[in-house]
């Protein structure tokens, strides 16, 4: 290596360092802030289904059993009976 | 130690190494956050057999060659949109200048020239070339943060030198 190669890589070691931004720390904490949502995303889409699950499964028995008392119901008037069991009126 | 303490204590290890292989500030910046995020994220795998530095080493360097392909794949795809759109300015937008803070005003344009050659360099021979020749980092200890054998470093830096000085010599007619 010639000495013109060696004053190239001189150059390299001339430099000095670098202060970093004193509000780079800020920063930082901000983005590992944001980047939280995304790690428990897993956990909280799950729960969130598992709600939606349950509330659809109640909202489809209530449905179910709102439609078939109507069901009762609409047959009894049309063969003009009672709907209900009980024969006296107290 | 807590993520402050840690950041306070090597934050101008990872930004200025950060620098050597970015030279730009905005740019060591950013792969400065993303060490300090990574490092926060992994502590748990932290492994008390190596030093920590060493560990810090390890992850700047992934993160700044990790930062450099993705840079450069973005200026790929930039290239490529404005062959079909000519008003793209992607490729305009993207380009930053050498603007390394550390670099003497009169060496300015000579350091710019160098850095330019080793930007031309296969990653590790570039890796080795930083830590030998602007970290001070001795064979050694190169070793140990790019855990391989002292030969394999000591060849890589020799490869890197002769590299070096055929791009440079090449280069100089055209100057």
């Amino acid at each position: 290596m010639n000495t013109n190669e060696n004053k190239n890589l001189t150059l390299l070691e001339q430099l000095n360092r670098v202060e970093a931004s004193p509000f780079l720390f800020t920063r930082i904490k901000q983005k590992i802030a944001e980047s939280y949502p995304t790690t428990y995303s897993y956990k909280s889409l799950r729960a969130i289904g598992a709600i939606c699950f349950v509330l659809l499964l109640l909202n489809a028995i209530t449905t179910y059993t709102a439609l078939k008392s109507n069901r009762n119901e609409n047959l009894a008037e049309q063969y003009h009976i009672l709907s209900q069991n009980s024969i006296y009126h107290e | 130690m807590n993520l402050e303490e840690l950041y306070n204590t090597h934050k101008n290890l990872v930004f200025n190494l950060a620098l050597s292989y970015v030279h730009n500030v905005q740019d060591a910046e950013e792969i400065t956050q993303d060490v300090f995020v990574s490092i926060h994220f992994s502590m748990h795998t932290f492994k008390a057999e190596s030093k920590f530095t060493t560990w810090m080493y390890r992850i700047t360097i992934n993160k700044s060659l990790d930062f450099i392909k993705a840079r450069q794949r973005k200026k790929r795809f930039a290239f490529i949109t404005s062959l079909f759109y000519e008003d793209s300015s992607e490729l305009k937008h993207d380009h930053r200048d050498f603007d390394h803070p550390g670099v003497i005003l009169e060496n300015k344009e000579a350091t710019a020239r160098i850095f330019h050659f080793i930007d031309q360099l296969p990653p590790n021979q570039k890796t080795v070339l930083i830590l030998n020749k602007i970290e001070q980092k001795s064979i050694n200890e190169i070793a140990e943060i790019l855990n391989m054998s002292y030969k394999a470093i000591e060849s890589l830096l020799q490869r890197a030198k002769t590299n070096l000085a055929i791009k440079l010599k090449s280069n100089e007619g055209y100057e």
